[in-house]
C-alpha cells in the first residue's frame, strides 16, 4: 500500500462527503420525514436533487471508458441513457402520481388479483439490482486499486464488507440536500476537467471528433461494432434495453412523487432533464478529449479502461484534481451502491412479503427477510463483479437495463395502459421475459464464452434485451388473445344449452 | 369502462363524507371532463411516441446505414455527422420535456381546475 499525495487529496475530500453523507442519511428516520425534505425545495433546488439521485458515475466512467477504447460506439450508451428519461416522466412519473402508486408491485397488486404476478416481478427485478450493483462494485474496486494500490480481488472482498454492513443497519436514504451538493460536486469537477482538457488540446473542436484524428489515436476499428460477435442486430438490441430499463424503474423519480404541488414537480424534472442531458454531452466531449491525451494507453485490460476520466485528471489537473475527482466518484457510487441495496432487498422483504404474501405477518418477520435478502443481493453482486472485472462497466449497466427492460417494462406498462392484458398473460409473458433474458445471458458471449470457456456463444449478441422483450410483448399478447377467445366462445357454448 | 369502476369505488367509499363523494361522482359523470381526460391521455401517447421515434430513427440509422453517420459534415469540417446529431438529439428530448411540462402545468392542469371548481370541490 502506497500513499502518493493524491491518495491524501481522495481522503481529504471523501472523508468530509461521506460524513455528510451520512451525518445527512441520519437525520431521516422516517417516511414523513423523508417526503417532508422534498417538500422544502422547489423548482430548481428540487431539480437538483433528482439530478443527484439520477447521476451515474458508472456511466461517466464507462462512457468515458468505451470512447478511449473502441471509438463512436461509446456516443450510443450516452444517448440512451438519456432517452429513457423523458419517457418515465411522460409514461409513468403524472400517471403514478395520479393513481397514488409508486412501485411496481402496488401498480401489479392493484390490477390484478393473481399475486404471483408480484413474485414474477419481485424475482425479474433481482437480476436488475445484482448487475447494477456489481457495475458499482466494479467501478469502485478499480478505483481502490488505483489509489491505494491493492488487489482488484480485496478491494472487491471489502467493498463486499462494507456492502453488507451497510445492508444490515438498515435504511440510508440520503436528504435532498446531500444529493443537491452531490450534484453540484459531480457538475463543477467535470467541467473543471474538461475545461483543462480542452485547454491543453492541441486539435481544435472539429478535428477533435473527426475520424481520421480518432484513427491515428485509436489502433482499433472505431466505427459502431466494438466487441468480437457484436452485430449490428445486437447493436439494436442495446438500444431497446437502453432507452426501456429506466422505464422499469420508477423509483429514481422518487423525489418527484415527494413534492406536494405537481406543478412544481413536473417544473423540477424539467430542470433536472437539462441538468442531466448536459452531462451526458460532456461526457461524450469528454471522451474525445480523453482520446487525445491519453494516446499511450496506461492500460493493457479493458477493466483499468473504466478509468480513463481519472487518469486524463490526473494529466491535466495533477494530484489535486484526481484526487478529488476520485472521491466525488466514490461518494456517488457508494449512495448508489447504497440504494440499490435498500431497493433491492425491500422489493423481497416488504414489496413481496409483507404487503403481499403475509399482509397480517410479523414486522421482526420482515426484517429478517429484508437482511437476508441484502445480503444475498451483496454476495451475488460481489461475485458478478469478481467475474467481470474486465467488463466496461457503461456495459453493465446496460445488462442490468436489459433485464429491467423484459420483465419490468412489459409488466408495468401493461399494467398502466394495456386494458385487455389479462392476468395470466401478464404472469407467463413476465416469466417469459426473464427466461429468455436469463438464457440469453448464460448462453451468450459473457458467460458462456467469458466465464465458462466455450469457444463460440450459442446466444451471438451480448445484448439480450431485443429478443427478451420481444418474447415477453408476444407471450402477453398470445395469452390475452387466447383468454378473450376462449371467453367469447364459453359465452357463445353457454347460450346454446339454455 | 375505468371511469366507471372508479365511479363505483368512490361511490362505495365509506372514508369519504357523503357530500364529497356525490360531487366527486359528478365530476367523473361530467362530459367535459371525460373529454379532458381522454385528450391528456392522447397527448402523453403522442410525445411519447416523438421522443420514442426520433431515438429509433436515430438507433435504426446506426445499425442499418452508419455510414451515413460518418461522413463529414461539411468539408471544412471534418466532424461526423454523428456528433451533431447525438447533440441535437439530447438537445431536443429537452426541449420535448419542456414543452410536455409546460402544456400539462398549464392547460390541462388549468382546464381541470375549472371543471373542479365548477361542480364544487
Amino acid at each position: 500500500m502506497n500513499l502518493t499525495s493524491q491518495t491524501l487529496f481522495f481522503l481529504m475530500a471523501a472523508v468530509p462527503l461521506f460524513l455528510l453523507l451520512i451525518w445527512s442519511a441520519g437525520r431521516i428516520r422516517t417516511a414523513a420525514e423523508y417526503y417532508a425534505a422534498g417538500r422544502e425545495y422547489g423548482g430548481i433546488r428540487n431539480g437538483l436533487a433528482i439530478t443527484g439521485d439520477y447521476l451515474s458515475a458508472a456511466s461517466f466512467l464507462g462512457i468515458t471508458g468505451l470512447i478511449v477504447t473502441s471509438g463512436y460506439s461509446g456516443i450510443l450508451y450516452a444517448v440512451g441513457f438519456f432517452a429513457g428519461w423523458p419517457l418515465i416522466l411522460i409514461l409513468l412519473a403524472d400517471k403514478l402520481r395520479s393513481i397514488g402508486h409508486f412501485t411496481l408491485a402496488d401498480v401489479l397488486r392493484e390490477r390484478f388479483a393473481d399475486r404471483r404476478i408480484v413474485l414474477v416481478a419481485t424475482v425479474g427485478y433481482f437480476p436488475v439490482v445484482v448487475i447494477y450493483l456489481a457495475a458499482q462494485f466494479v467501478a469502485m474496486a478499480w478505483l481502490l486499486n488505483y489509489l491505494f494500490g491493492i488487489s482488484y480481488d480485496s478491494a472487491l472482498a471489502t467493498l463486499a464488507v462494507v456492502a453488507i454492513i451497510t445492508g444490515l443497519t438498515g435504511r440510508m436514504i440520503f436528504s435532498s440536500r446531500a444529493q443537491i451538493i452531490k450534484a453540484i460536486l459531480v457538475f463543477t469537477v467535470m467541467g473543471l476537467l474538461t475545461l483543462l482538457a480542452y485547454l491543453t488540446t492541441t486539435p481544435p473542436l472539429p478535428e477533435l471528433f473527426s475520424v481520421d484524428e480518432v484513427l491515428i489515436r485509436l489502433p482499433v476499428d472505431v466505427h459502431f461494432l466494438p466487441q468480437e460477435g457484436d452485430t449490428p442486430m445486437a447493436l439494436l438490441s442495446l438500444g431497446v434495453a437502453l432507452i426501456l430499463g429506466p422505464v422499469g424503474l420508477p423509483h429514481v423519480m422518487s423525489r418527484f412523487f415527494s413534492v406536494s404541488d405537481e406543478r412544481h414537480a413536473r417544473m423540477s424534472v424539467f430542470y433536472a432533464t437539462g441538468l442531466i442531458g448536459g452531462f451526458y454531452i460532456l461526457i461524450i466531449l469528454l471522451g474525445f478529449l480523453a482520446i487525445q491525451h491519453l494516446e499511450a494507453s496506461p492500460w493493457g485490460a479493458t477493466g483499468t479502461a473504466n478509468l480513463a476520466a481519472v487518469y486524463l485528471s490526473d494529466l491535466v489537473g495533477g494530484e489535486v484534481l484526481s484526487g478529488v475527482l476520485a472521491a466525488v466518484l466514490m461518494v456517488v457510487l457508494f449512495s448508489v451502491m447504497t440504494s440499490l441495496i435498500l431497493t433491492g432487498s425491500s422489493a423481497f422483504s416488504h414489496d413481496w412479503y409483507a404487503l403481499t404474501l403475509r399482509p397480517s405477518g410479523g414486522y421482526q418477520e420482515e426484517r429478517r427477510l429484508h437482511r437476508l435478502s441484502g445480503l444475498v443481493t451483496v454476495v451475488t453482486a460481489s461475485a458478478f463483479a469478481l467475474l467481470c472485472r474486465e467488463q466496461n462497466v457503461a456495459y453493465l449497466v446496460g445488462l442490468a437495463f436489459a433485464f429491467s427492460a423484459s420483465v419490468s417494462v412489459p409488466l408495468l406498462l401493461g399494467a398502466l395502459y394495456w386494458e385487455r392484458l389479462t392476468a395470466q398473460a401478464a404472469l407467463w409473458g413476465g416469466v417469459a421475459g426473464l427466461l429468455s433474458a436469463l438464457f440469453a445471458l448464460m448462453t451468450g458471449p459473457l458467460v458462456w464464452v467469458g466465464w465458462f470457456g466455450f469457444s463460440e456463444p450459442v446466444f451471438p449478441w451480448r445484448h439480450p434485451a431485443l429478443l427478451s422483450v420481444s418474447i415477453a410483448v408476444v407471450v402477453m399478447w398470445y395469452f390475452s388473445r387466447k383468454e378473450v377467445r376462449n371467453v367469447t366462445e364459453g359465452g357463445a357454448a353457454g347460450e346454446h344449452t339454455d | 369502462m375505468l371511469t366507471y369502476t372508479v365511479i363505483v369505488v368512490i361511490a362505495g367509499n365509506q372514508s369519504m363524507p357523503q357530500d364529497q363523494r356525490q360531487l366527486h361522482v359528478q365530476l367523473l359523470m361530467n362530459p367535459d371532463y371525460q373529454r379532458l381526460r381522454l385528450r391528456i391521455r392522447l397527448y402523453r401517447r403522442r410525445m411519447a411516441m416523438v421522443i420514442a421515434g426520433c431515438y429509433f430513427l436515430f438507433l435504426l440509422t446506426c445499425v442499418g446505414a452508419p455510414e451515413l453517420l460518418f461522413t463529414p459534415v461539411s468539408q471544412s469540417n471534418p466532424t461526423p455527422w454523428l456528433i451533431p446529431l447525438s447533440v441535437f438529439l439530447i438537445l431536443l428530448q429537452f426541449l420535448v420535456t419542456g414543452i410536455y411540462v409546460k402544456q400539462m402545468n398549464t392547460v390541462f392542469d388549468e382546464e381541470m381546475k375549472t371543471l373542479r371548481r365548477e361542480v364544487g370541490l
